[in-house]
């Protein structure tokens, strides 16, 4: 199925601070895959190559090549990478509109499809678990929504569009245990429609929802594999170290 | 004097409003000071307190010294902002005592001039006497301290509130008693023709749809321009989007008079032209009289609308710039990565969302427009043959204004409009400022307490 990544010998740095440092990674397609990590380490980082939203910070700079279903990211028009590739980001963005609109934004931007709209916001929303608790307001505010439900709209929004790879920066930093369990509701639902990444701070919120794990350490990959296997058999003892709580530094200022 | 058994008349009214001494001093200084800002005030108006401004700052001034005096023997350290008010009243006594003459002059004017300076000094002295006067009052805690700020803080403002009430009430006063039904409905116009010669009469309106007119003219010239300029500083920055931004804050510190003399220029230019030409029309402004027969005026509605809209242009840009900036970059961001183009996201997200303040900035602007009075007297003209965008101009302001005409027939007729006019045009700002409010009062509750801007 699309969606397949490869990243091969990534390099990311913000001005002289090399941030990722040749990273090879082939991420499994239409599984999701969790990057954990300490503060720092560059999860985020990656996760913004991938769609190239660091091309907006000025004095960064990517060598090496990711390619999605063997096209080279760095070559192609950024948006169009964009429309393959949805990201949800850590602190819920509902644009400022009804909760219909913000479905079908990413559809309109793109100008593929001129009618269908109000079964594709069915859709997605239920794809998102967000349409039962939304279907009798769809042109409400998007504002009056709850944080956690304005993240699965996100998340919903990001779907819209039939995106091969969706990108997820620690989706549930800003949401309670009950907003957090429906989100993962949400995010386990994708599982084979589309490859996600999702990086995150909590490692038991990867082990719930993640096929497979990365643990990054410094820029560097330290450890990949099934998340069954790396949470139960460490092979590097760094990850070991991090799961057990003992590597919490992060060296990245150094 | 203290017999044994009996009380001071000090101890007893300290007792009675169970004050301590500190606060007593205080309170005394508080009188005293406002006194000396009282005298300030009678100083300004009626220049009769010259001889006593500087006994008044000396008692001032022994008060402010006891108190630092007693504050230092009960808590032990000087209170060093007590010192400075003592020593700036120090300096103002010396100052006022020492003033050579030739500072305020030897002619008739010098208690006028001695005056200015006797206030400034009782005002600045007296207000911060006031603010140490209560910090002693409230018992010289910290949070006195903060409390005791509180003059110092009214005073100027008190001094702007009585300076525009004073304006506002002239005009007011001056120009509603000819605010009559007559007044905005008749136009300016020659009424009958006597042995005396041509008897001119009429009324404001031609100038009232004139001003409005121009307002909206202005507006809608400067609206296109403005918004492309705000767009082009915020969305694409580097050397030309600065180079803009440098040449609006420039066009704003020019002479609305050189603008003026501009658009005089134009129609200088125009004169070469036949009154059949189209530009004629446009930039001179073409009127009918006697019989149809149709005549050039001194500029045309549409110039004047032109040349304002230089001085409305950067304060659309600013606005427009500003609310694109507040563009939350999570919603940028959120837009970007939905694979949206930036000219999507702009006519979708961000300009919907710096509408409020946009609209604020054209409100703003149009109240700008309405005060360019400098800019339209140079063009406009007295509005007997009507009004429209290709008509001569004429708004409220060439009443106001009417000494450039320097026509016995114009101010014979509409001299005593001259404050009414200056009412007019003040309602119509009020207008549109009260507009700006509400419309953005509302459209800002849309993104109440989502994302702080």
């Amino acid at each position: 199925m699309p969606g397949d990544v490869q990243i091969e010998d990534l390099i990311v740095a913000y001005g002289d601070h090399v941030v990722i440092k040749k990273l090879s990674l082939t991420l499994k397609s239409g599984a999701i895959t969790a990057i954990i990590g300490p503060s720092g380490c560059g999860k985020t980082t990656l996760l913004r190559t991938l769609n190239r939203l660091t091309d907006i910070t000025e004095s960064c700079t990517t060598q090496g090549v990711v390619s999605l279903d063997g096209q080279n990211i760095f070559a192609m028009d950024p948006v169009l990478l964009r429309r393959r590739v949805g990201m949800v980001f850590q602190k819920p963005n509902p644009f400022p509109m009804s909760i219909r609109e913000n479905v079908i934004y990413g559809v309109k931007a793109h100008n593929t499809r001129k009618s269908g709209y109000k079964k594709l916001v069915e859709e997605s929303l239920q794809r998102a678990v967000l349409w039962d608790e939304v279907k009798d307001r769809l042109d409400a505010s998007a504002f009056a929504l709850s944080v956690g439900q304005q993240q699965r709209l996100c998340i919903a929004r990001a779907l819209a569009v039939e995106p091969e790879v969706v990108l997820m920066d620690e989706p549930a930093a800003a949401l309670d245990p009950l907003s957090t369990a429906k989100l993962e509701d949400g995010i386990m639902a994708m599982r084979g429609t589309c490859t996600v990444i999702i990086v995150t701070h909590d490692i038991q919120e990867a082990l719930r929802v993640s096929d497979y794990t990365a643990f990054l350490f410094n820029g560097e990959l330290v450890e990949y594999g099934p998340t069954k296997q790396l949470f139960e058999q460490p092979a590097n003892e760094r990850t070991r170290d991090y799961l057990s709580g003992r590597l919490i530094t992060a060296g990245a200022a150094g | 004097m203290n017999v044994p058994g009996t009380r001071t008349v000090t101890t007893q009214l300290l007792q009675i409003r169970s004050l301590t001494a500190e606060q007593a001093v205080g309170g005394g200084v508080l009188a005293l000071a406002a006194l000396c800002v009282i005298g300030a005030a009678i100083e300004l108006s009626t220049t009769s307190m010259d001889v006593i401004a500087v006994p008044l700052l000396a008692l001032l001034f022994v008060a402010l010294a006891g108190a630092a005096w007693y504050c230092r023997r009960t808590a032990g350290t000087l209170d060093r902002e007590m010192v400075a008010v003592c020593v700036l009243a120090l300096i103002s006594i010396a100052f006022l005592l020492v003033m050579p003459e030739w500072f305020y002059g030897h002619d008739i004017n010098a208690i006028i001039h001695r005056s200015f300076f006797d206030s400034v000094a009782l005002a600045v002295v007296g207000t911060w006497g006031a603010s140490q006067g209560i910090y002693l009052f409230l018992g010289g805690t910290p949070s006195a301290r903060d409390i005791s700020r509180y003059p110092i803080v009214l005073l100027p403002v008190v001094a702007v509130a009585v300076a525009y009430t004073m304006i506002l009430g002239r005009v007011v006063d001056k120009g509603i008693p000819n605010l009559t039904l007559d007044a905005v409905t008749s136009i300016y116009r020659q009424t009958t023709t006597n042995e005396a010669g041509v008897v001119f009469e009429g009324g404001l309106r031609n100038q009232i749809i004139g001003s409005v007119l121009h307002i909206i003219l202005t507006v809608a010239i400067a609206l296109p321009i403005g918004v492309g300029a705000g767009m082009y500083i915020a969305e694409y920055p580097g050397i030309i989007a600065r180079v803009i931004t440098i040449s609006a804050q420039m066009l704003r510190a020019i002479s609305l008079f050189i603008i003026g003399s501009a658009a005089v220029n134009m129609v200088l230019w125009a004169n070469h032209l036949t009154t059949t030409n189209p530009f004629s029309e446009l930039v001179r402004g073409v009127y009918s009289a006697n019989g149809g027969y149709s005549y050039p005026g001194a500029g045309s509605m549409l110039l004047g609308a032109c040349f304002v809209s230089l001085l409305v242009i950067p304060v659309i840009a600013r606005a427009t710039e500003e609310g694109l900036r507040s563009v939350p970059r999570e919603i940028r961001e959120g837009s970007m990565a939905l694979g949206a183009t930036d000219g999507h996201g702009l006519l979708n997200i961000y300009l919907p969302w710096a509408f409020p303040v946009i609209l604020t900035g054209v409100f703003v602007g149009a109240a700008e427009a309405a005060g360019a009075t400098a800019i339209m007297v140079f063009v406009a003209g007295t509005g007997e043959y009507g009004v429209g965008p290709l008509h001569p101009a004429t708004t409220l302001d060439v009443v106001i204004f009417q000494d450039r005409f320097g026509s016995k027939n114009f101010m014979g007729a509409m001299g005593k409009y001259q404050y009414t006019a200056a009412f007019l045009l003040l309602m119509i700002t009020l207008a549109f400022t009260s507009a700006a409010l509400w419309v953005k009062a509302r459209a800002w509750r849309k993104y109440k307490g989502v994302y702080t801007t």
